[in-house]
């Protein structure tokens, strides 16, 4: 019996109680918040889950969740609980790759910095964003693009029936409203204004390549990490650094991956980070494991 | 098109209580027909379209999610009332419930 280690994006929806659960695990996370200060620049130490600052700013919700993964994965690990895998849903790649010791902490908040910063310059003057639509399949969603001509992408399959999509504004919302009239079962407009995982950032790849290999050292993975993009597992600098790249204009299957880790035996999965969103999906995935997002983990450190 | 008796309406209930106590960590005794889904048990649209995976299985029926979908529409779901009153239609009348106005 296996276990992964799985990062969430950045958190949209926090349980309220997290900061109180990792004081429980572990008394280290105003280091971490000291140490995302340092690191960017900017006050993080105050955080609070209710604080808009912090979980309602692009950029600065994604530190946050980063720096919650990152503090979770490390009080995992220090008390003797290891992953098999590794994997990141969409921005948790980074934490994913801090945890398998490919990045220090520092790199991993500069790389998501500089992700952000050069998607921002390439879709500058461009009304984006992302949305999320249950109840049809991709087949059903890309007619709909097809046929309204959308410079939309789906962006990541959650499952079968659960899709994220990413593009303009104007066409995002357009396909969320044709979306609901052929007969989603609920469509909502993400607070997210970077068309993350679309062609509207292919260009970025150069870029975000290049910063990589000036400014970052990566090593090899200590684990394992599976793909969101194509499933492949990998461990090598080079192909992390092409993860990196790839990851921010790619679309993602967050179902298959998970599909993946389970033909890999693995039974256990740890949500490392605040709430609860990749246990949610992963109720539509058929099979005997167990999903312990960060207020359930506690019963796995005893 | 199924009859739905008693038993139905019961286990229909049970499970949906169930389900919305377990996920949402709530008592069981504190969900009630006026409980709004979002606002008073912290759910979520993908709670629902599990519930009605569960349904389906359980009641063996092949539904196209786009009649439930286009069936919302005029007839939104807040409350566990309400969800449950719509289960109950699904079961009874599957794919044509697109049809049902009332």
């Amino acid at each position: 019996m296996k276990t992964a280690f799985i990062f969430p994006a950045f958190i949209t929806e926090y349980l309220g109680n997290e900061l109180a659960i990792l004081e429980k695990l572990s008394a280290v996370f105003p280091e971490y918040l000291l140490r995302s200060s340092k690191a960017t620049g900017e006050n993080y130490i105050n955080f609070s889950v209710n604080d808009p600052s912090f979980t309602e700013d692009e950029l600065r919700s994604q530190i946050i969740s980063y720096t919650f993964s990152c503090c979770l994965a490390d009080t995992l690990i220090s008390k003797g609980l290891k992953p098999d895998f590794l994997a990141g849903y969409s921005m948790g790649l980074y934490a994913a790759l801090y945890a398998g010791k490919a990045i220090g902490f520092n790199e991993g908040v500069r790389l998501i910095e500089q992700a952000f910063l050069i998607s921002k310059q390439k879709i500058s003057g461009t009304d984006a964003g992302m949305g999320s639509v249950i109840g049809l399949t991709t087949g059903e969603i890309d007619e709909i693009i097809g046929k309204e001509v959308l410079e939309v992408d789906i962006a990541n399959t959650n499952s079968k029936y659960a899709h994220l999509v990413t593009g303009r504004m104007e066409d995002v919302n357009r396909l969320l409203e044709t979306a609901r009239e052929t007969g989603a079962l609920h469509v909502s407009l993400l607070p997210v204004k970077t068309p993350y995982h679309s062609r509207l950032l292919a260009e970025t790849q150069h870029e975000f390549r290049q910063f990589i290999n000036d400014k970052v050292t990566i090593r090899e993975s200590g684990y394992p990490v599976i793909s969101s993009r194509d499933q492949r597992q990998f461990t090598s600098p080079e192909e992390i650094s092409r993860e990196f790249t790839h990851n921010l204009f790619q679309k993602l299957d967050w179902h298959t991956t998970f599909k993946t880790m389970l033909l890999q035996d693995v039974q256990h999965f740890v949500e490392c980070g605040a709430g609860k969103s990749l246990y949610n999906i992963s109720r539509f995935v058929p099979g005997d494991f167990k999903v312990y997002p960060m207020h359930k983990i506690q019963t796995l450190i005893t | 098109m199924t009859v739905v008796n008693d038993k139905i309406k019961e286990e229909v209930r049970e499970i949906v209580c169930d389900f919305f106590a377990e996920e949402c960590e709530v008592d069981v005794e504190e969900i009630t027909d006026n409980s709004n889904i979002i606002t008073d048990l912290g759910g979520d649209s993908l709670m629902f379209l599990a519930l009605i995976e569960i349904f389906t299985k359980k009641y063996d029926q092949e539904i196209d999610l786009k009649t439930i979908g286009k069936y919302s529409i005029k007839h939104p779901v807040e409350t566990i009332g309400e969800l449950i009153d719509m289960q109950l239609k699904i079961i009874e009348y599957g794919n044509d419930i697109i049809n049902f106005d009332a």
